[in-house]
């Protein structure tokens, strides 16, 4: 499952509001989209609610969706980066705390040690992924977090494979600047 | 040179993110850029295994059912859920040729060359799944279009949600939760419930038909989305105020009939009065209130109603009065009182007889309770007044 040809079978069953196809889109995706939110706006319930908005906005436009060589998690990346830039916007990440974040047992089940040093880790890094530029933040996430390759980086951001590669590396560098600096 | 850096370097991540290959093998593949690849991969591996993170499971399953609701809900505004129905309801393509009004003008054309055949009068009959009912729906189709008013289609927009009543309940056989069939019921109310406003009329023939099939309509109302639902609440809502009130004026004696005041009160002491001068049987039921929907459903510019009343033989209003007590009975199948039967075609009726008086009376929504069945076609329609002129040509 969840070959080329199923997701494309489910797109199809999904265009005709077909709620098992989008359930199970959902579940393919929804994890891979929270992540890139979370790493977006650095707040757990923040990223939950733009993945929520993600499949919801999708219903409404999936009608529209055309296969144009770009996977489909591009096209819900694209409208999760959408909404980043709306939740931006509407000045909602003042409220971004990323100590305060809880409750994040449900990740690794580890002891409250270790979890606290991945804690740690994770709001390090989610600073320092904020420090880079917006492509730079677009080809690390979509590549590290959403675990998509270069070719479909280079679809979703519009850009040719050459350039996510560069992309990456300039940002991997970056990121080891301020890492190694704190 | 930097060129080449890059394309180790993405190489290496290809490899680490795919569980291909470590941070170890990777430098030893590449000992010449060694120096300049190890801090980059070190920091790429960091952002691997801290990155991923986990959403919160119960706000991830509360999303999911709001999403498949979402879903549910678009499927029936767009009509796809009528699409589902077996070999039923597909639209109509809309081609580019015609315009609006030939479209019309065509459909129009096409329901009256349909009406010439007997094709229209077995399709009138046919179930979903049948060979006819996409003819059936057509013409409910046509219908829509050719009515003029909103008045018009909203009483059509009834008779199609009463149809659907019907065939629900010839199914259920079968299929006993067809909810592609229900949300068609819902959705025909819905749109005459649009259509009609804040008619009258069309609220006692709305009242009427929640009253007649309440199971049903309660049946439906769970199956339908949200947004379907206050429409088929409205109907039984209104229906059990209706109930509410006709079963208080039948526990009123005659005597005090005189002490109540309001619309209601006036239209059935017009009516009282018009009785006094009909036969002695009719005169006979002071008790017998007229519901609120009696006017409405007997009214002039209501051509069905009228060419029901007149098709069912000798249907007075008292005889409407009686059925309308009728339909309050849970079995449909019981027999209309025998002051129901006629003196017109179908004089004399008696069991079975009476039983295709309902029906056709119940066809076109004046009186509640019977089984719709359109037996007779809609000629009978054209030379027909209404009930109350022609009780009005009376002695």
């Amino acid at each position: 499952m969840d070959t080329l040809a199923d997701i494309k079978e489910l797109v199809e069953r999904a265009k005709n509001y077909d709620a098992e196809a989008f359930g199970r889109i959902y579940d393919l995706y929804f994890d891979k989209i929270f992540n890139y939110a979370y790493y977006k706006v650095g707040n757990r319930h923040e990223a939950e609610d733009i993945a929520e908005q993600v499949f919801l906005k999708a219903l409404e436009k999936i009608s529209g969706f055309e296969w144009r060589g770009a996977p489909f998690s591009s096209w819900l990346f694209r409208i999760a980066s959408n909404l980043v830039i709306d939740f931006y916007r509407a000045g909602k990440y003042e409220m971004v705390d990323i100590a305060c974040e809880e409750h994040s047992l449900y990740d690794g089940g580890c002891g409250p040690e270790e979890f606290a040093i991945r804690e740690h880790d994770r709001a390090s890094l989610v600073s320092a992924i904020k420090t880079l530029t917006e492509e730079q933040q677009q080809v690390i996430i979509l590549r590290f977090i959403s675990g998509m390759s270069n070719e479909e980086v280079a679809k979703a951001i519009g850009k040719n494979v050459g350039a996510v590669k560069a992309l990456q590396h300039r940002a991997i560098s970056a990121l080891g600047k301020t890492l190694g600096r704190e | 040179m930097k060129r080449d850096i890059i394309d180790v370097l993405d190489e290496c991540v290809e490899a680490i993110i795919n569980n291909k290959a470590t941070l170890g093998e990777c430098l030893d593949a590449h000992k010449e850029e060694r120096s300049a690849l190890e801090p980059l991969l070190v920091s790429a591996l960091r952002l691997r295994e801290s990155a991923t993170i986990a959403p919160d499971r119960e706000r991830k399953r509360t999303a999911r059912e709001r999403l498949i609701a979402a879903v549910e809900q678009k499927a029936w505004e767009t009509g796809v859920e009528r699409r589902n129905m077996p070999q039923t309801s597909k639209r109509i393509p809309k081609t580019s040729i015609l315009s609006r009004p030939f479209a019309k003008l065509g459909i129009i054309t096409l329901a009256f060359a349909m009406l010439s055949s007997g094709t229209i009068v077995m399709a009138k009959e046919s179930l979903p799944g049948t060979l006819l009912y996409p003819v059936k729906l057509a013409v409910e189709k046509a219908r829509i279009g050719a009515a003029g008013s909103d008045e018009k289609k909203a009483a059509l927009y009834l008779d199609f949600a009463s149809e659907r009543v019907d065939e629900l309940e010839a199914l259920e056989k079968d299929n006993k939760n067809n909810p592609a069939l229900m949300r068609a019921v819902a959705k025909n109310i819905e749109a005459a419930q649009t259509a009609a406003g804040d008619s009258v009329k069309f609220k006692s023939s709305m009242d009427d038909l929640a009253r007649k099939n309440r199971v049903v309509l309660e049946a439906v109302l769970k199956k339908v989305p949200e947004t379907a639902k206050p429409a088929i609440e409205r109907a039984l809502s209104n229906s059990e105020e209706v109930d509410t009130d006709d079963a208080s004026k039948h526990d009123v004696k005659p005597g005090n009939d005189e002490k109540d005041s309001g619309d209601g009160e006036k239209r059935d002491k017009e009516s009282n009065k018009r009785d006094e001068g009909r036969s002695t049987s009719d005169s006979e039921q002071p008790r017998t209130k007229k519901p609120k929907n009696f006017k409405g459903s007997t009214s002039d510019n209501d051509n069905d109603v009228g060419a029901k009343v007149k098709s069912s033989g000798k249907q007075s209003p008292q005889n409407s009065r009686k059925t309308t007590i009728w339909t309050r009975t849970p079995d449909k199948k019981a027999p209309v009182s025998a002051e129901s039967g006629g003196s017109g075609a179908k004089n004399g009726n008696t069991g079975s007889d009476s039983d295709e008086v309902r029906d056709d009376i119940t066809t076109e929504r004046a009186i509640p309770g019977a089984k719709n069945k359109r037996k007779t076609p809609c000629s009978s329609c054209k030379s027909a007044p209404s009930a109350r002129r022609d009780d009005k040509k009376r002695p």
